[in-house]
């Protein structure tokens, strides 16, 4: 077989079938619920289950502890974790409201105003823990405030990229 | 249909997004031959659309992921060849035969057809990727590249293999 042979034989092999079904079943699915991206979920795992098995390590612990005093805390090297897992966590948040501001600095509908409300609110706790942290960031507890927060965001943000 | 342009790039957001009509207008231009690349690749119409689907939908869903400065088409191109490959790396599903059908003078073109299909089968993956793109689907080779994250080079590289592999597998 000559390679104009060959070439010819392959051109055959271009195939065309109607689909009408296929582009409102892309849409469709597109319109549903994603799973989360899954680097921001081993992201928030890996933060939860370092944060939970200290929590539950009681040598872990130090006597100091300026916001509870029963409250568990992160040795040096868990906290380094903890707060590089958490950091990545937030970048890729971060990400995701860069991809919705478009939408939501748009969109007039009472429910993404409510929306942009929760968002609001969400940043202003987060600045808020943020401050406690910094001042006592060994505390398990509020890096698992912290966790909780950053997952409501990272939902309500999904939320709002899914809406018509 | 060899070294045409594709299409021109659609247009992204600021933020490096594509809204949903992006995509819809991606698939009225490439979807057709999308849906081709898949089945041969996949081997049978069903399995094609569904990763058609599968692509459009890993390229709505991972937008983040997508880097601005390759032309929306080709990261899913790219999507669906990663799809296609995997399905076919899952099943793992050989032919039967350790030898391709080989045609004799006299074959029918469909005969030729059905030969160069199982001939296909016995490249390796990206040969086969880049010969369906480039001989069959007339992708030029600087899409092929962008498509693949290689060079040009070896996208020629790859063809070059891979027609030298069918016609040993086909002339005998």
């Amino acid at each position: 077989m000559t390679p104009d042979e060959l070439d010819a034989l392959a051109r055959n092999l271009h195939h065309e079938w109607e689909s009408p079904e296929l582009l409102p079943r892309i849409a469709a699915a597109a319109q549903s619920r994603p799973r989360p991206h899954r680097f921001v979920f081993w992201a928030a795992a890996a933060a939860a289950v370092i944060a939970l098995g200290l929590y539950m390590l009681p040598k872990a612990a130090r006597p100091v502890a300026p916001v509870s005093a029963n409250a568990p805390l992160l040795d040096e090297q868990a906290l380094a974790e903890v707060e590089a897992a958490e950091a990545a966590y937030r970048k890729s948040i971060d990400r995701l409201a860069r991809i919705a501001a478009p939408k939501l600095n748009t969109a007039n509908s009472p429910l993404m105003l409510a929306y942009t409300e929760k968002l609001a609110l969400l940043d202003s706790a987060i600045g808020a823990l943020r401050g406690e942290i910094d001042r006592n960031g060994f505390n398990t507890n509020l890096r698992l405030q912290m966790a909780a927060l950053y997952l409501d965001k990272q939902q309500t943000l999904e939320q709002v990229l899914h809406h018509e | 249909m060899a070294g045409e342009v594709l299409t021109p790039p659609i247009e992204i957001t600021a933020t490096g997004s594509a809204p949903w009509p992006a995509f819809e207008e991606l698939f009225h231009i490439h979807g057709t031959r999308m849906k081709s690349i898949a089945y041969n690749l996949l081997g049978n119409q069903q399995d094609a659309e569904d990763a058609v689907q599968e692509a459009f939908l890993k390229s709505c869903r991972s937008q983040h992921n997508y880097r601005g400065g390759a032309a929306l088409h080709t990261w899913v191109y790219r999507i669906l060849i990663n799809v296609c490959l995997d399905e076919g790396r899952r099943r793992q599903r050989r032919p039967a035969m350790d030898t391709v059908v080989e045609p004799r003078s006299g074959d029918t073109p469909a005969d030729l057809k059905f030969a160069l299909r199982h001939a296909l089968t016995q490249l390796p993956r990206r040969q086969r990727a880049v010969f369906l793109m480039a001989a069959a689907e007339g992708l030029p080779h600087v899409e092929i590249a962008a498509i693949l994250e290689i060079s040009e080079a070896n996208s020629r590289t790859l063809l070059f293999d891979a027609r030298r592999q069918l016609q040993g597998l086909l002339s005998k």
